[in-house]
């Protein structure tokens, strides 16, 4: 129990808030006109960089699967 | 007391924080970012020397929007007692809206287990609206989806079905992303979470 307490305790703690942050604004959506998307207002712990970097490179996989995936269906039509 | 500047746009979650009930909360902080708003939780903080409770009401302070999750509260089986942390931060938001003129915009949703056990537990919050998700992600995300459509004037707020289909699709790839970060999945901080939901979600379009 104690140790559980103390491992969400661990997961909790962040660094400080550095003083000169500042939250990024909302990005529109372009799927939906109108719609756009906040970020949290605190820092990414990570870094918002390698964040995106690591979203483009899970997405591209996705889309180079989906693309085999259509070229194999083309393939078995002819 | 003044109202932060973003408080529109921000939902507060008060909810249980144990593995079963991660996919319940993942799929409403999703819901949240995908509808064009900002999830709000104790685990975000980042001053570890702030009392726990100053934390939560400054969240509350800080929220229109806020979702009570009370399904849980049940007896443990260690102690025979309910833990009644989630109540408590319910009474504190609905002593905010009463009390604080400039809160009484604020909107809140209260999950339950069933129907009518609050009756049985808190009977003084009978005459609200109390929604239950049977556990189903599906369900919270369409509850919390109706909801905010009532309830926010945001101009463009997808379909649940659209929600869900977009977070089913996320959920698939959060393990490839954890392992593109060199991260374990379920030590992912609430707030690289949410900076993954909300990259992604601009990215995918």
């Amino acid at each position: 129990m104690k140790a559980k307490k103390k491992k969400e305790q661990e997961l909790e703690a962040e660094p400080p808030v550095p003083p000169d942050w500042k939250p990024l604004p909302g990005v529109p959506s372009k799927k939906y006109p109108g719609l756009v998307y906040l970020y949290p207002t605190e820092p990414s712990i990570i870094g918002l960089e390698k964040i995106e970097a690591a979203v483009d490179a899970v997405i591209a996989r996705r889309h180079q699967r989906e693309a085999a995936e259509r070229a194999q269906k083309k393939k078995q039509r002819r | 007391m003044t109202l932060v500047h973003d408080y529109d746009g921000n939902v507060f979650i008060n909810c249980p924080f144990d593995a079963a009930y991660t996919p319940i909360f993942e799929a409403i902080v999703f819901t949240i970012h995908a509808i064009g708003l900002r999830p709000k939780s104790a685990r975000q903080r980042l001053d570890s020397s702030e009392i726990r409770l100053h934390k939560i009401i400054r969240l509350i302070a800080e929220s229109r929007f806020s979702i009570h999750d009370l399904s849980r509260t049940e007896l443990d089986d260690t102690s025979g007692l309910p833990r009644f942390n989630m109540p408590l931060e319910l009474g504190v938001d609905l002593g905010c809206k009463a009390f604080g003129p400039e809160h009484a915009r604020k909107s809140l949703l209260i999950f339950d287990a069933e129907p009518y056990r609050f009756q049985k537990s808190i009977s003084d919050i009978g005459g609200q609206d109390i929604q239950q998700h049977g556990n189903d992600p599906a369900v919270a995300v369409a509850r919390v989806r109706d909801w905010l459509r009532a309830e926010s004037n945001l101009p463009t707020i997808p379909g649940g079905a659209a929600l869900y289909s977009e977070y089913l699709m996320f959920r698939a790839e959060l393990p490839d992303l954890c392992e593109e970060l060199r991260l374990d999945l379920n030590a992912l901080h609430f707030t690289d979470f949410s900076y993954a939901i909300t990259t992604w979600l601009r990215r995918d379009v």
